[in-house]
């Protein structure tokens, strides 16, 4: 169920990010086509770093359940924390306005 | 000083001192076998070869892949063959002749298959089905795990022989052992063309026996029913291309045949039970004369067998094992990958840069070993970076296992302690402040 819901979220934050960079894509499309090789270009270093990064990591020769076990930790770290805030604020809230 | 008392009295150095003792004693367990940590027959289990399995994970070429075929016909054909042979020369006796292989197989009958095990001396009778003969269907189900991928590969070739992974039970006094070897089913091979390979994610492979007795295999790509029991099959495999896969999971036995059963253990046969009437010749009475003074040495040797067995090399190596199995069978869990199941984005635009802390988590979770290869400008030359988890356990063996299972005692150690100071903060209803990023 959490999974589904992590996966969820990430799809959102995909989705939101697709929509709002499509009128930006459009844009450079229509009127400055020439970018678009430079972005690209860009875009395979990143890329190239991100494989780089990963061969690091497996340079490391961690097993698959360390690496999982570290990014559950991060996850976990980036998204409980603000429901739990979330929810701290609506009690705070209701507080406020009972008292 | 005030530093270090406040160390030694922080709750990590307290949490930690228990974590301690707990790995501590988990692993005196697992060295012993005892309680749990003993899962042996809980975990699947490679019938000893993974020593190959791994050997088979570095070849490159089909002459480094050395294949012995044991397989009905092929004993049926050769080995009474051989015996004729031996029989026949003087220079070489029918017993030495046998100790040459570790392991042969006397198909005596649809049912009966007798067995001799040069390495223990011991000799006999595996009655039941015999799983490389019959007309009926077999199906076979198992899973590869992948694990490494190399993303400019799409197409890749593996091939596939079935064994017949068998677990004898043997009873000497009060005490007893398992004992399991392996045989070959077939040496037709399946070339695997895989369009999709993504590290991390099992492949599901199917199997379809029929007429095996003639060594027919039809494969079959479908597969949509359950199976009905965990059996002891394996293969063995080769890679023939650039792709390695690194572990095998169980293979899973689906259809109407029988269990094979083990009787007579290391019991002298009689004359009238051989039935290997197409032998082509063979003496009979000549081969059960034989059969029975290897029994008879057999029976004398069992004692070393499980002196051996039980010495505390093997269950120091067991325990090991049982832990990298838990080790490599955790890529199998699926929490992490299954959250970037569905995480796609478009090649073009901005998206690249926005989405690749995803795109890097995406490929830590689910690639595990990677190999890079990276085309080196002007100099028109490829910089190849292998994956170094297989140089690892090709060079490092031991060393490079204990070194897995202290880096994973450190790091589960870690996230305890920082999700134990995490959950503390969230359940303070004073603190209020969101830790957002502090990498």
């Amino acid at each position: 169920m959490i999974d589904k819901l992590l996966g969820l979220a990430v799809n959102i934050f995909t989705l939101v990010t697709n929509i709002i960079l499509v009128p930006i894509n459009a844009y450079i499309r229509e009127y400055l086509p020439s970018v678009i090789d430079s972005i690209i270009i860009i875009s395979d270093f990143f890329v190239s770093l991100k494989d780089i990064m990963v061969w690091c990591v497996s340079f490391s020769g961690l097993s698959q359940y360390a690496i999982d076990l570290i990014i559950a930790y991060y996850i976990f770290k980036l998204t409980v924390p603000h429901l739990a805030s979330t929810f701290k604020l609506v009690l705070k809230w209701w507080d406020t306005l009972v008292a | 000083m005030n530093f270090l008392k406040r160390v030694f009295n922080s709750f990590a150095w307290q949490f930690g001192k228990y974590l301690f003792f707990v790995f501590i004693i988990i692993i005196i367990l697992l060295l012993t076998g005892k309680g749990v940590f003993a899962l042996e027959s809980e975990q699947w289990t490679d019938g000893g070869l993974s020593s190959n399995i791994t050997d088979n994970v570095v070849l490159s070429s089909e002459s480094d892949y050395s294949y012995t075929d044991y397989s009905s016909n092929y004993i049926r054909n050769f080995v009474y063959t051989q015996i004729n042979q031996a029989y026949y020369d003087s220079t070489l006796s029918e017993i030495d002749f046998y100790k040459q292989y570790n392991y042969v197989v006397f198909p005596l009958s649809s049912s009966t298959i007798r067995i001799y095990i040069q390495d223990y001396n011991i000799l006999m009778d595996y009655q039941g089905l015999n799983p490389i003969e019959g007309n009926d269907t077999k199906f076979f189900f198992w899973n590869i795990y992948c694990s490494n991928y190399q993303a400019n590969i799409t197409t890749h070739y593996l091939n596939i022989g079935v064994f017949y992974n068998m677990y004898i039970d043997l009873n000497y006094n009060t005490e007893s052992f398992t004992w399991s070897n392996y045989a070959s089913l077939s040496n037709v091979y399946r070339e695997y063309i895989s369009s999709y390979a993504t590290s991390g994610f099992p492949y599901s492979m199917n199997l379809k026996l029929y007429d095996s007795y003639n060594n027919n295999f039809a494969w079959v790509e479908s597969f949509a029913s359950e199976w009905i029991s965990q059996f002891n099959y394996n293969f063995r495999w080769r890679d023939i291309g650039q792709f390695n896969f690194g572990y095998i999971y169980p293979i899973y036995y689906y259809g109407l045949m029988d269990f094979p059963t083990l009787s007579n253990v290391a019991t002298p046969p009689t004359d009238n039970e051989n039935g290997g009437s197409d032998s082509g010749g063979i003496d009979i009475n000549e081969t059960n004369n034989l059969i029975r003074d290897l029994i008879e040495s057999g029976i004398s040797n069992i004692n070393s067998v499980l002196d051996e067995l039980k010495s505390i090399k093997e269950i120091i190596a067991g325990g090991f094992r049982d832990i990298l199995d838990w080790l490599n069978n955790s890529g199998d869990y699926s929490g992490i990958s299954s959250i970037f199941e569905d995480f796609q984005q478009d090649e073009y635009g901005l998206q690249q840069f926005i989405l690749l802390p995803l795109e890097f988590i995406q490929a830590l979770s689910t690639e595990g070993c990677v190999s890079m290869s990276v085309e080196l400008p002007y100099v028109d030359k490829t910089f190849y970076l292998p994956c170094m988890k297989s140089i690892y356990e090709q060079h490092f063996g031991s060393i490079y296992d204990m070194y897995l299972i202290i880096s994973n005692v450190v790091i589960t150690y870690w996230v305890g302690i920082k999700c134990y100071f995490l959950v503390r903060e969230l359940v303070d209803p004073t603190i209020e402040s969101i830790e957002v990023f502090d990498l």
